[in-house]
């Protein structure tokens, strides 16, 4: 059994130990002013103190590379019958078992530093909704040892094995998206507030510099104002940031299905090589943010555990594209979900709209109460408690509107669709066979209206694992409770 | 479809329970009355009053009603639990779903010789409430035996499935 066991690539322990230096960068940012104001002051200062600090942070980083280097030295993985165990010895002591038969995905990532180095990092997620909102196994091995450990993996899994993704070329895939349409998928999918936050920056840092204080210059601010710039930049940075995310992150984004498998490939500064088992596809999600339901524009991804479960992965299958050419791909990548884009989604009943009149009169019955306790303690002046009590209603009844006209629902022979959001639009499409459990809510206005809330519950991650029907009648949950059964 | 009620002693037990909680929350509001808010916070002192009256409600009319609306089916298809109060929920569950079966017994429940099953999913856990011991291990012991029989039945079709896939 010793000869088994393997251990990650040691490229790990700088990889781990590297992140305090991520801090400790993050420290000096945050005290750029302190660190500015002193620079001057410098050389009329104990130099030896410099040096001190500077000793203590290298020691500081050596302890903590000792720490790592024990800790890859004491882990194992081993793989034996049917079984995969990662065993650590350190003063902590774990072995973790998991069944090969179990495991859902087996990914490979690779981030800038592993790009330098030649390693790849091998992710592997197992069936647990307990587990479900993180990467279960982190391993790190060097290339060709990647691809052989995660080719035994997969026979174990009794799957019949693919080509990699490593060795196929960019003309094998199905979909590949270029280099404009990553572009303008990053335009498509722009948070509407973040666009909002950045223009509103700009134009008035504009009609501050034209109208403000004239005699105020730029000069005088970077003077004056060394740190306060460089917050106001690293704000703009930021913003610029979020509003291209996407295009690092779908970078090169190409897509094909092969055999029983969706194989995904993209990123730029991390580039990510996942493999979704079509099986383990629980439901399909079909995104639209505000801008992209302007322009007709539409986003797919697969619910599914293991996939998107951490900050930098996405289960997108399509990045933004039309109606017709969600139905040309997905006809090739999941002829399972094909026509779903073309289904009639209905609409709620009428009768909703007393629900939503019976919770706009309770939320703002809740704000006055709210408004007359802080009045209590501060006195607000009566035209601030207007405008406010005002905005909030204005902000309610658009979202309510909003709300009423995106949610739906269609419950077709194979699967059942749910459509909600506000200014943003999600469908969600879920097979029956994949629904674990339906929950129906019944409230004291379902006695006036016999509208109730369905709830289905199906495996995924936290946020995904409960999905709310609109107010449907009673037939309707009896409806898909009965499909549900017989999948 | 003939829905099973609870026996006559889940009511003393939805008592007992509603009871500690009724005096636990009644009592931190007194404590929080009389020693963090200022007499002249009128407004304040009166809403905890008002909770105050609620919880009390609660407690009379409460277990009554729940006893009356709590009902549970289980078939060979499916578990279908009905329960609330001001609210009403109704949870259906799959036999063929299920994962794992488990039984447990808070102190209350055990001073009226009752348990609760608790069924899980691969996406959820739905609780069978206020069962009689008897009747609570009968029914574990049923859907241990259906649970079994699915996990081989799932079993043997990916064997099948496999041996197909190498075949072909």
């Amino acid at each position: 059994m010793e000869q088994n066991k393997m251990r990650c690539h040691i490229s790990i322990v700088l990889e781990n130990a590297g992140r305090l230096l991520g801090v400790l960068f993050a420290i000096v940012l945050a005290q750029l002013d302190n660190i500015i104001d002193n620079i001057s002051d410098l050389f009329q200062m104990e130099v030896r103190a410099y040096f001190v600090g500077f000793g203590i942070v290298l020691f500081l980083f050596f302890i903590v590379l000792l720490f790592h280097l024990n800790r890859w030295y004491k882990t194992t993985i081993c793989l034996e019958r049917g079984l995969l165990i990662v065993e650590r010895n350190t003063l902590n002591k774990s072995k973790n078992t998991y069944t090969i038969s179990n495991i859902s995905n087996i990914d490979m990532e690779q981030s800038l530093f592993e790009r330098l180095i030649g390693t790849y990092k091998i992710k592997i997620d197992t069936n647990s909704s307990a587990l479900a909102d993180k990467t279960d196994i982190k391993i790190v091995f060097s290339k060709l040892k990647a691809i052989e450990f995660k080719r035994e993996i997969m026979s174990l899994m009794g799957q019949v094995e693919v080509t990699d993704l490593l060795e196929i070329e960019d003309n094998d895939f199905d979909v590949a998206y270029s280099l404009k349409s990553i572009v303008m998928n990053c335009f498509y999918t722009a948070n509407i507030f973040s666009v909002l936050f950045l223009i509103g920056g700009v134009v008035g840092a504009f009609f501050l510099v034209r109208y403000g204080e004239t005699n105020y210059t730029i000069h005088d601010l970077v003077k004056d104002a060394l740190g306060g710039l460089a917050a106001i930049l690293i704000a703009i940075i930021s913003a610029i940031y979020t509003l291209s995310i996407g295009f690092f992150k779908f970078y090169g984004f190409k897509v094909r299905r092969k055999g029983e498998r969706i194989q995904l490939d993209y990123g730029l500064l991390r580039k990510n090589m996942l493999t979704i088992p079509v099986d383990k596809i629980n439901g399909i999600r079909v995104i639209q943010p505000f801008f992209s339901r302007i322009f007709g524009r539409y986003q797919v991804e697969a619910i599914n555990i293991g996939t998107g479960d951490e900050k930098n992965e996405s289960s997108s299958l399509l990045l933004s594209c039309t109606k017709e050419e969600v139905k040309m791909y997905m006809a090739v990548l999941l002829p399972e979900f094909e026509d779903f884009v073309e289904k009639p989604i209905e609409k709620q009943s009428t009768k909703y709209r007393l629900h939503i009149a019976f919770n706009i009169l309770v939320e703002l019955i809740v704000s006055v109460i709210i408004l007359l306790i802080i009045n209590y303690f501060v006195a607000i002046p009566s035209w601030i408690e207007w405008v406010a009590l005002g905005s909030f209603f204005i902000i309610i009844v658009v979202g309510y509107i909003f709300s009423y006209y995106t949610v739906g629902y269609y419950v077709g022979e194979k699967y059942l669709i749910i459509s909600r959001g506000i200014f943003n639009k999600t469908c969600l499409s879920i097979r029956y066979e994949k629904i674990q459990h339906i929950q129906m809510n019944e409230t004291c206005m379902s006695k006036i209206t016999g509208l109730k809330r369905a709830t289905i519950f199906i495996l995924a991650d936290l946020l995904n694992s409960s999905m709310a029907l609109p107010f449907v009648e009673e037939k309707i949950f009896e409806k898909v409770a009965k499909k549900m059964i017989k999948a | 479809m003939i829905y099973e009620k609870l026996s006559k002693k889940a009511i003393g037990s939805m008592y007992v329970a509603s009871l500690i909680g009724t005096l636990i929350a009644v009592f931190s509001l007194t404590i929080l009355l009389h020693l963090v808010i200022p007499r002249d916070f009128t407004i304040v002192r009166y809403m905890i009053f008002g909770i105050d009256g609620l919880l009390i409600l609660n407690f009379i009319v409460g277990p009554p009603i729940r006893y009356n609306r709590y009902a549970y089916l289980i078939n060979d298809e499916c578990i279908d639990v009905k329960e609330g109060f001001v609210c009403i929920e109704r949870h259906i569950v799959p036999i063929e779903r299920l994962h794992n079966i488990e039984i447990s017994k808070g102190p209350v429940n055990h001073l009226f010789g009752l348990a609760e099953v608790k069924v899980t999913t691969a996406g959820s856990t739905i609780p069978i409430k206020y069962l009689e011991d008897r009747q609570a291990e009968f029914i574990v012991e049923a859907l241990q035996k259906r649970i079994n029989a699915v996990a081989l039945k799932k079993k043997l079709y990916n064997q099948l499935k496999t041996n197909d896939i190498r075949e072909i």
